[in-house]
């Protein structure tokens, strides 16, 4: 399938207002981006999970509870949508965060939780900024 | 059964996080709880902690921590309001979790691991996937006491049917907008955003990407590869080491530990940190300067936020 979500600028612009309005706090690091916006996305939170998307919440996801150090062994779940069946790593483009969690879901441009973060707390979904197409873990906390 | 959170016990778990920020940090109460006053010089403090100037205008993660922790309690006043239960005890001991693994700053893995106390007990893990494996990987996670997911908790919760539609009532009660998480945020911040605005995030991140391409610190980091080379340790960038192992299995291994050793050893024989955390204080201030008046008038809304959250969450 053709992805022409990278190149496309429009795209880009919305999603760097969207951040200009979102990103909030930010616990300094490589470069952290609060994305949360309060929602829920039910075929992921069904389960007590969270989740990263393909592209919008309606496309295919990976559905996590505790997250993982290296998401290039992870594939967005088969029959869930645009984009089953790809690989996560560098492929997520939104998150969300189940209401069951403490705190908050994060997700790192680098493998090991390193590197520039997008978080969001509970009961939050939203946009990646940093790690849009770029995310390499994912830590839910 | 009901669950009932106690403010008394969130303020004693808080002021506990507090001490513990102090401890990890060398920085006094009141320094962990808001990241007030000037620009402080990068210091490297204990345990690999850094601080650089940037971090004088942003929240500390205590103080995320926090403000997460009253988001919380105000949802879950909110919640019980209409009926249902809701703690927020687990909040308490995972930000504890979260100012070991990442540093008070959040800066704790800028540089890779760069403590040798840090190297030899997790390697490049976690400190909570080694100490508690079964709260990092979810297992034992809170529901925050809600229970089984419903359609009539999650309207309340968000404010919205499942079909998207605004919820007006529940039981002759008026259901806040934006529901009971709607709630808690105008609490926190009025009609504005959670914590502060971009501009932190973006100096920081900045920052760090460009000392990336410094001519200084890419030799540093060159000095260090064939430092870590001379070890039997093949790496281009100490940013590269952490993705060649387990993170996930709580078990260490020596490998990782022999490795993680070698990383804070040859950092510090090319003083690399030292170098690295020089391009970033030198950058950071002259976004400071160049930003001055946003960055005033943000640091100002941090705090009045942080007011409030501290009345929240010690039931003031």
């Amino acid at each position: 399938m053709a992805r022409t979500r990278r190149s496309t600028a429009a795209l880009i612009a919305t999603m760097l207002s969207i951040v200009g309005a979102l990103a909030v706090i930010s616990p300094a690091s490589a470069g952290n981006a609060y994305i949360g916006v309060d929602g829920r996305e039910s075929r992921c939170n069904n389960n007590s999970r969270s989740c990263l998307y393909y592209s919008t919440l309606s496309s295919a996801y990976w559905a996590t509870t505790g997250g993982d150090s290296d998401l290039g062994n992870n594939y967005f779940a088969s029959g869930t949508g645009s984009g089953a069946g790809q690989r996560v790593r560098n492929n997520a483009a939104r998150m969300s965060c189940y209401y069951g969690v403490a705190q908050q879901c994060q997700s790192y441009f680098s493998p090991g939780y390193t590197g520039s973060m997008d978080w969001m707390f509970w009961g939050q979904t939203g946009q990646l900024y940093y790690t849009w197409n770029d995310e390499a873990s994912m830590k839910v906390i | 059964m009901e669950r009932r959170f106690s403010r008394r016990r969130a303020a004693t778990s808080m002021a506990a996080l507090a001490v513990l920020a102090a401890t990890v940090t060398g920085c006094g109460a009141d320094d962990a709880a808001s990241t007030g006053g000037g620009a402080p010089a990068a210091t490297p403090a204990a345990g690999g902690e850094v601080v650089l100037p940037i971090d004088a205008y942003a929240l500390t993660t205590v103080d995320v921590g926090r403000l997460g922790h009253a988001r919380t309690l105000l949802a879950g006043d909110c919640m019980r309001r209409f009926g249902f239960t809701f703690d927020a005890q687990a909040v308490e001991a995972d930000l504890r979790d979260q100012v070991k693994d990442v540093g008070l700053h959040g800066n704790l893995r800028r540089y890779g691991v760069t403590d040798d106390a840090v190297a030899t007990r997790y390697g490049y893990h976690l400190a909570s996937t080694v100490e508690a494996p079964a709260a990092a990987t979810g297992e034992a996670r809170s529901d925050h006491g809600l229970g089984q997911l419903t359609a009539a908790k999650e309207a309340v919760l968000f404010g919205t049917t499942a079909d998207g539609k605004a919820l007006a009532q529940v039981g002759g009660q008026q259901v806040p907008r934006g529901g009971c998480l709607g709630e808690a945020r105008t609490r926190i911040a009025d009609a504005g955003q959670l914590g502060e605005s971009a501009v932190v995030s973006r100096i920081s991140a900045e920052s760090f990407q460009r000392s990336l391409n410094d001519p200084a610190v890419t030799a540093a980091i060159g000095r260090w590869s064939a430092c870590m080379k001379a070890q039997g340790h093949s790496y281009p960038s100490p940013l590269e080491v952490a993705a060649t192992f387990d993170l996930e299995n709580p078990t260490v291994a020596a490998k990782e530990v022999a490795t993680a050793r070698a990383d804070v050893a040859c950092k510090r024989q090319v003083d690399l940190v030292t170098v690295w955390t020089r391009f970033e204080e030198t950058y950071q201030k002259s976004q400071i300067e160049k930003h001055a008046q946003e960055l005033q008038r943000l640091k100002a809304d941090r705090a009045e936020q942080l007011k409030r959250v501290s009345a929240v969450v010690t039931g003031g």
